[in-house]
């Protein structure tokens, strides 16, 4: 019951971040110079009208309120540029479904990958394939996704033609999502690693061994299980930027998804779907954090949520 | 008290690597432990008491390494057993308990399934009767409601009761010896006390040998039969509670015992501490490493480390003065 208690307390923090996520876009977002029609090839007439047509000649605390109201009732409005007319609503589920699709294999990537290497390499530490692995993960972490990107089409596509540039053929999502699971993948080996070293010097493993317990029990019951607490805290947030897609996995492969949506809103000033995307990305963020939270509680029972 | 022989260790040689180098911290020690006897091991931090406990379950951590000597368990020797072997030994005919109740269980498992792991490996009860023996383990140590204790974590428990779960734990499979490796330094004084007490109502109770190591004498006082202290990796003077309370032989012995406070002593009696630090291992030499500490060097005693004098009645003791004296 208190659990329950807790949980709603949680929630309604949640909508509170959601409320002061949305506001602060949404003014940030006027500041910045130009408005959605300035790319119109159109007389300034023209333009004033579409901006009052959207009621955009308003002052800016009026639109606000406008919006405020219009997302209470469930109304995100419709895309003003790049597909006209149509709903955020529809707009953000179609292109998150696509983003999806490619965030959970990235996912499942990294999560397979990143924890048993990192694993091994604190297992065996100083070892040659630990080295190995410390400088491959270095690498994937600090080297920016549109380098390997561009790297990955260069020697894959344009010199041996494996796979295609284009994320419409077949094994066109293969790129995309390298290049999505490389950073959580490394991040996640690097973490891995550190914490079950520095689970690998507690006294219970000790204890553990003390009452014969076998070397495997005592590192992958005992020992594991300890350091997963730290990956917990980084699968949450992972989870939801990886399923939102990468903005620049996503451009640079033409992929259809949320993260490419995001960067084009906001190079159109189409005011409603950035704030559309953006409210979907923070919601998404801020439950993921919360399941989370939960989850931590059943690895670790010293920990409350409160 | 004392029957047949239970633990032999012979000349017991452990090595750290450190660097490039191998530091000893051990060298050469020997001693036995008879069955229901309790035996004491006191010295400094760094004197290799610990080390010396933990070979015997072959838990030594990191670098170190056992360069000689062999240590006969029930006739056979430890050093030489295949790991399955150890394992079956640890936690069933040897177990161990620990310094530091806080950090020795395990943070994310129940004291109710670290209890059972033990059990499960070494004995062939089913679950039932694994959970009755856990609670019958947690009454003997003196742990009140055991029936919600078996479903708590280590964080929810107090330090003392935290060591008394670390005892049931190591009594769980009748374990023919236990070592107990300072188990009540990390503790409060009064849980001290109660700690003691349980592990010589437990002895008596189960008839089983203990090593105690430890840096108190007074709780030496209260538990043990036999003592042996150790300084810098070797052992210096070993014989009775008597021998070593009364009689002790050893300058060191002597500087140990002058460094306890009594209650009886009047306040402006002063303690008199041991002058100095034990030597740097690293740079051990052929003298008898407590030579610069001690008050009654002589001249042999810089140049040649002394030989093993037997005083009788198991009494024995390295020191010059009683070769030379």
């Amino acid at each position: 019951m208190e659990f329950v208690q807790k949980l709603l307390r949680r929630v309604l923090l949640a909508v509170f971040s959601l409320f002061v996520i949305v506001t602060i876009t949404f003014f940030l977002m006027n500041l910045i110079p130009g408005d959605p029609f300035m790319s119109e090839k159109a007389t300034p007439e023209i333009r004033a009208e579409l901006r009052a047509k959207y009621g955009l000649d308003q002052p800016i605390y009026v639109q606000y309120v406008r919006y405020l109201k219009g997302l209470v009732h469930g109304d995100m409005g419709n895309s003003y540029i790049l597909q006209k007319g149509r709903a955020i609503a529809s707009i953000v589920t179609e292109s998150f479904a696509v983003s999806m699709k490619l965030g959970i294999r990235a996912l499942l990537v990294a999560v397979f990958l990143g924890i048993p290497i990192g694993c091994i390499a604190g297992l065996w530490k100083g070892k040659v394939i630990d080295g190995f692995v410390r400088v491959f993960s270095a690498i994937g972490i600090s080297v920016p996704g549109y380098v390997i990107a561009a790297t990955l089409m260069l020697i894959l596509s344009v010199q041996f033609g494996l796979l295609p540039i284009s994320y419409n053929k077949p094994g066109g999502s293969v790129m995309p999502i390298i290049v999505l699971a490389m950073y959580p993948t490394c991040y996640l080996i690097r973490l891995t690693r550190a914490s079950i070293l520095e689970v690998l010097n507690q006294d219970y493993l000790r204890t553990e061994r003390s009452k014969g317990m076998s070397e495997f029990i005592v590192i992958f019951v005992h020992a594991l299980k300890n350091s997963l607490i730290p990956i917990v805290t980084y699968l949450g947030p992972l989870t939801a930027s990886v399923l939102t897609g990468g903005f620049v996995a996503e451009s640079v492969f033409n992929v259809p998804g949320l993260g490419r949506y995001f960067v084009t809103a906001v190079q159109n000033r189409d005011y409603t779907l950035i704030m559309g995307t953006t409210i979907f990305y923070a919601a998404l963020i801020i439950f993921m954090n919360l399941v989370c939270d939960v989850l931590y509680q059943i690895v670790d029972p010293r920990i409350k949520i409160n | 008290m004392s029957g047949n022989v239970l633990l032999e260790v012979n000349n017991l040689e452990v090595s750290f690597r450190n660097g490039k180098v191998d530091v000893p911290a051990i060298q050469g020690i020997s001693f036995s432990l008879h069955e229901g006897e309790v035996l004491g091991i006191v010295g400094e931090s760094g004197s290799g008491k610990s080390v010396s406990s933990n070979c015997i379950l072959r838990l030594l951590p990191g670098t170190g390494r056992i360069t000689n000597g062999e240590i006969i368990f029930e006739g056979r020797d430890i050093l030489k057993m295949s790991k399955k072997e150890i394992t079956n030994i640890r936690g069933n005919d040897i177990s161990m308990i620990f310094q530091d109740p806080m950090t020795s269980l395990d943070p994310l498992f129940t004291v109710g399934q670290q209890i059972g792991e033990a059990l499960k490996k070494h004995s062939s009860l089913n679950s039932i009767e694994r959970k009755e023996r856990i609670l019958e383990l947690l009454n003997l140590v003196g742990i009140n409601q055991p029936e919600k204790r078996i479903h708590q974590y280590a964080h929810e428990l107090s330090g003392g009761m935290r060591q008394r779960v670390m005892i049931a734990m190591a009594l769980s499979c009748n374990p023919k010896l236990l070592i107990a490796d300072e188990p009540t330094t990390a503790l409060d004084v009064t849980i001290q006390a109660q700690i003691i007490e349980l592990l010589k109502e437990l002895q008596e109770k189960l008839h089983m040998s203990i090593i105690f190591i430890t840096h108190d004498l007074g709780v030496v006082s209260d538990i043990c039969d036999r003592v042996v202290v150790m300084y810098a990796g070797e052992i210096v003077e070993s014989g009775s509670k008597r021998h070593i309370f009364y009689q002790s032989h050893h300058p060191y012995t002597e500087g140990l015992l002058k460094s306890i406070p009594s209650m009886e002593q009047s306040r402006s009696v002063e303690l008199i501490p041991i002058e100095g630090n034990p030597p740097d291992m690293q740079l051990l030499g052929p003298e008898c490493p407590f030579a610069h500490r001690c008050k009654y060097a002589m001249n042999k005693c810089a140049q040649e480390k002394p030989p093993i004098t037997d005083l009788g009645d198991g009494h024995e003791v390295s020191c010059w003065k009683e070769v030379l004296l």
